[in-house]
Formats: C-alpha cells, sequence, structure tokens
C-alpha cells in the first residue's frame, strides 16, 4: 500500500536538513489503513516514519520503528543496525565512524 | 565540409535511424545480473544534468516503488540522504564518488543503482510546450564493482498531446497555458515517476530482472 509515500518521501528530499514533521499524522494513519486491511507497508515507510519521530525528539519510537522494519525487511538490517547503534550511542558528530 | 560530403553523412544518418527504428535492440546480456543476484539495493541520489533543481529528488524519489515491485528491498532514500549529509557528503556527484567498498560497509546492500537526469522539465515552444523526463541508470555490485545492468528511458506529455482544434493562435495559447500548468504543478514530478517505471520495473524487454521478492524470480527475463 504505497499511497502517498513516494510523494511524502519527495517532499522530504526537497527540503534537505528540514523533517516534515507534519507528515507524522497522515503516515501514522496509512499504516492504520493497511493494518485494517491486511496490506503490506512499503520498503522504507516504518524507517522514514522513524527519522520523523527522531527529529520530533521521540528516540523510543524512532528505535521501535526500525526495529519494525528489520523485522519486516531482514534486508535492511545490515543499515538500520548501524542507525540503531548511533542512536543508543552518545551523539558524536565529529567522529562518525 | 564540402557539400558531398554532407550529403552523404547525412544519407548514413538517415539509413541508420530507418534501421533504429525497424530493428528490436539486441537481447540484453543478463550474464553478470543472474550470478550476481542481488537483493537489497541502495539508490544512490541521481546525478543532475538538466537546469531544474528538483530533478534529482523527482526521479530519486519515484525509484523505490518499481525496484520494490520488481522484488527488491529498496534502502529508505530519506534516510540515505540523510546519512550522506551528516558524514558531509551533499551532492549527487560526491556520492557517486564514493567506492562501492564504503557503500557496502555501511549501508550493506548487494548493489547500487546510479542514475543520471538527462533531461527533466517543462520547456516552451512556439507550438507545443513540452514536459520531457529522460533518465538513465546503471546497477553496479558492491561487492565485486561489476556492471549488472543499464538502461535508459524517457517519458514525455507529447505523448499524450491531442492535435489541438483553433488553428494557430489556439495553439499558441495551448502551448503557453500548458507551460504554466505544467510548471505551477509540477508536472515534470509525474514524469519522473512514469520515466522510472519505464526505467526500472521489472519484466520490460531489457529491463532490470525481477527480485527475489518477485513472483517471477529466477524466470527468464521477458522476450518483448
Amino acid at each position: 500500500m504505497w499511497e502517498t509515500f513516494p510523494k511524502m518521501q519527495y517532499d522530504t528530499l526537497l527540503r534537505p536538513g528540514v523533517t516534515p514533521i507534519e507528515q507524522v499524522g497522515a503516515m501514522e494513519a496509512q499504516a492504520e489503513k493497511a493494518r485494517a486491511a491486511g496490506a503490506a507497508l512499503p520498503p522504507g515507510f516504518r524507517a522514514h516514519l522513524g527519522m520523523l519521530k527522531l527529529s520530533a525528539g521521540d528516540v523510543d519510537q524512532a528505535r521501535q520503528l526500525w526495529q519494525a522494519e528489520k523485522a519486516a525487511f531482514p534486508e535492511s538490517a545490515p543499515y538500520m543496525d548501524q542507525l540503531l547503534k548511533r542512536l543508543d550511542a552518545p551523539v558524536k558528530k565529529d567522529n562518525p565512524a | 565540409m564540402k557539400p558531398t560530403r554532407v550529403a552523404l553523412w547525412a544519407a548514413v544518418l538517415a539509413l541508420s535511424f530507418l534501421g533504429g527504428c525497424a530493428t528490436k535492440a539486441p537481447p540484453y546480456d543478463y550474464a553478470a545480473f543472474m550470478r550476481a543476484k542481488p537483493a537489497t539495493l541502495l539508490v544512490m541520489p541521481p546525478v543532475n544534468e538538466s537546469p531544474e533543481i528538483n530533478a534529482t529528488s523527482g526521479v530519486w524519489a519515484h525509484a523505490t516503488l518499481p525496484l520494490a515491485e520488481a522484488g527488491y528491498y529498496v534502502l529508505p532514500v530519506t534516510l540515505v540522504d540523510e546519512t550522506f549529509r551528516q558524514n558531509g557528503v551533499s551532492s549527487a556527484n560526491d556520492a557517486q564518488e564514493i567506492s562501492p567498498k564504503k557503500l557496502r560497509e555501511f549501508f550493506g546492500a548487494d548493489a547500487a543503482v546510479y542514475m543520471k537526469v538527462k533531461k527533466y522539465g517543462t520547456s516552451y515552444a512556439v507550438l507545443a510546450s513540452e514536459t520531457r523526463v529522460e533518465v538513465e541508470a546503471r546497477i553496479i555490485d558492491l561487492r565485486s564493482g561489476e556492471l549488472l545492468w543499464q538502461g535508459v528511458a524517457v517519458a514525455t506529455s507529447a505523448e499524450e498531446q491531442q492535435q489541438s482544434q483553433g488553428g494557430i493562435v489556439g495553439l499558441l495559447v495551448t502551448a503557453i497555458v500548458k507551460q504554466i500548468v505544467g510548471t505551477a504543478t509540477d508536472a515534470s514530478y509525474r514524469y519522473a515517476g512514469i520515466a522510472n517505471q519505464r526505467l526500472l520495473g521489472a519484466s520490460r524487454y531489457n529491463g532490470v530482472l525481477p527480485g527475489p521478492r518477485s513472483p517471477n524470480y529466477g524466470k527468464p527475463p521477458a522476450v518483448q
């Protein structure tokens, strides 16, 4: 169930450095709709929502959503693990490795 | 250049053009693609060769759907963008310069999709303005650095333009209106979606092979 997800990604890419928190409502509504219909969410949907949650300061929700991305798409594990590792470690921007 | 030579070249070009129309492109050699069996794709930020600044975002945002429907896991482009940015990589050109080995280490993808936007936008011509998106892509195995596949695709508003009524003035007005509407509603974004579907959708002649999540995975490539 893609719906407006590509457009949301587009709007996000258009404004580098600005996280569109306003997408959260629409995304949660789409997730609810997919759940009710038994439809699958597209790859990256949970990861993108997690990023929005993190920008809003909700680290726990971000962690949950990135783990959910991993559970739904095991192929995402190496990248999600990299992100989760940074989430749990104190942020050191001058030392990305 | 002597006129005779010009005429000769014109004839040669005309012949090769006609030849190009009459025969189908030879079938793509999928040997490397079939050997590599990629499952996870990292779509790199597309390099933009058009004057339109939104082109990279428009083409990038439309790449996930066709590849995912083709049976691949596609890493989330907005997070990939953020990762590059946080590591000081802010242009598509810089990102595409990063070695396959490094990309593989960080993102864990099997292969990366390198795209180039050749044309993107609405141009005003006297009788018909046209919204046109031209994209090309290469899929490179991040484990071996080997080229697995490449292709090009075009989508243009000219495909669906009807013969307009109302003579020359009508045509001119239509052209201007189309350009204004085309720009205001970001028509290029829509055509980028069509171009990407043609470029990256599976089961197209000489197109991307179906991935592990597709019911057609492992079947022979489309023959037409």
